[in-house]
């Protein structure tokens, strides 16, 4: 049980991290978007393997349904140089610089702070229940119609201030005047 | 399958999206590398989540989903009205604030 799942964690965590760094090196804008949503896919696999199934699924509509349309449609829209192009200034080790500075003061301190024993008690059915029933769709959506419910109506609001907003301000002002 | 391993890769996930974020001249890039981050941050609040069995950070990660959806929108909007004065959407190329008498 655990080694299958510790199979299937490193497996999705390699596609991840290949994915991520193609979407920061790709010399080609489309392919960098697409290999976004590859990173999002696993990501979304790496959710189901903590027994988090409604946030994988939302993760799945959304940012691959969603977000990767909208911005592929940017990448139209904007006659970004489709092919190689060049995507990043001159001194790239500039900025991986601080980005490696950062990751080796996180693992150190994560390694520091999270000492090895704190696994993920399967073990036991009662565990395995447990970790099931917190990422369920019905304990999800009594937390969220519950103690959640102004901060979702708050979301509600600023989804349709959004849609309009967005629509507003990418209006082609010429025609409108016209 | 401890919880270090997943906040390890989140960890990861996040500086490579730093590092897209300080590399690109592209705002499309600038927006995606941003997707990465707020994704890393998704899976801390996940991962910690579940491993407390507590729901609570799933109602966050569905929440910070809708928020990057709504900055995505924003943002690709932004981007398509710079683009129609600048005629380019290259961050060093838009300079208005730094040119005098412009």
């Amino acid at each position: 049980m655990l080694i299958a799942q510790n199979i299937f964690f490193y497996f999705f965590a390699l596609v991840i991290v290949i994915a991520s760094l193609f979407v920061v090196s790709s010399k080609n804008i489309v392919r960098a978007a697409l290999s976004l949503a590859v990173a999002m896919l696993g990501l979304s696999g790496i959710f189901i393997l903590l027994a988090s199934e409604f946030v994988a699924w939302v993760q799945v509509m959304v940012y691959i349904g969603g977000v990767m349309v909208l911005i592929l449609f940017g990448i139209m829209m904007t006659k970004a140089t489709i092919g190689d192009s060049k995507g990043s200034y001159g001194k790239t080790w500039l900025s991986a610089l601080p980005a490696l500075a950062l990751l080796i003061v996180l693992v150190f301190k994560i390694c520091d702070l999270f000492p090895k024993e704190k696994l993920f008690d399967i073990s036991s059915k009662a565990n395995q229940n447990a970790m099931l029933s917190s990422g369920s769709i019905k304990t999800l959506s009594n937390k969220i119609f519950s103690d959640y419910v102004i901060p979702l109506e708050a979301l509600g609001v600023l989804l349709l201030i959004i849609v309009i907003g967005a629509t507003i301000v990418a209006k082609n002002e010429k025609k409108a005047a016209k | 399958m401890t919880l270090t391993q997943f906040i390890i890769l989140s960890s990861i996930m996040f500086c490579i999206g730093v590092y897209g974020l300080l590399s690109k001249r592209n705002v499309i890039m600038v927006l995606m590398s941003i997707e990465l981050m707020l994704n890393a941050v998704n899976l801390n609040f996940v991962a910690v989540s579940q491993y407390n069995k507590n729901v609570s950070g799933n109602v966050f990660a569905i929440f910070i989903i809708a928020l990057a959806a709504a900055e995505v929108a924003i943002g690709i909007a932004i981007m398509l009205k710079v683009y129609s004065h600048f005629k380019s959407v290259n961050i060093d190329e838009i300079e208005t604030l730094s040119k005098e008498g412009n």
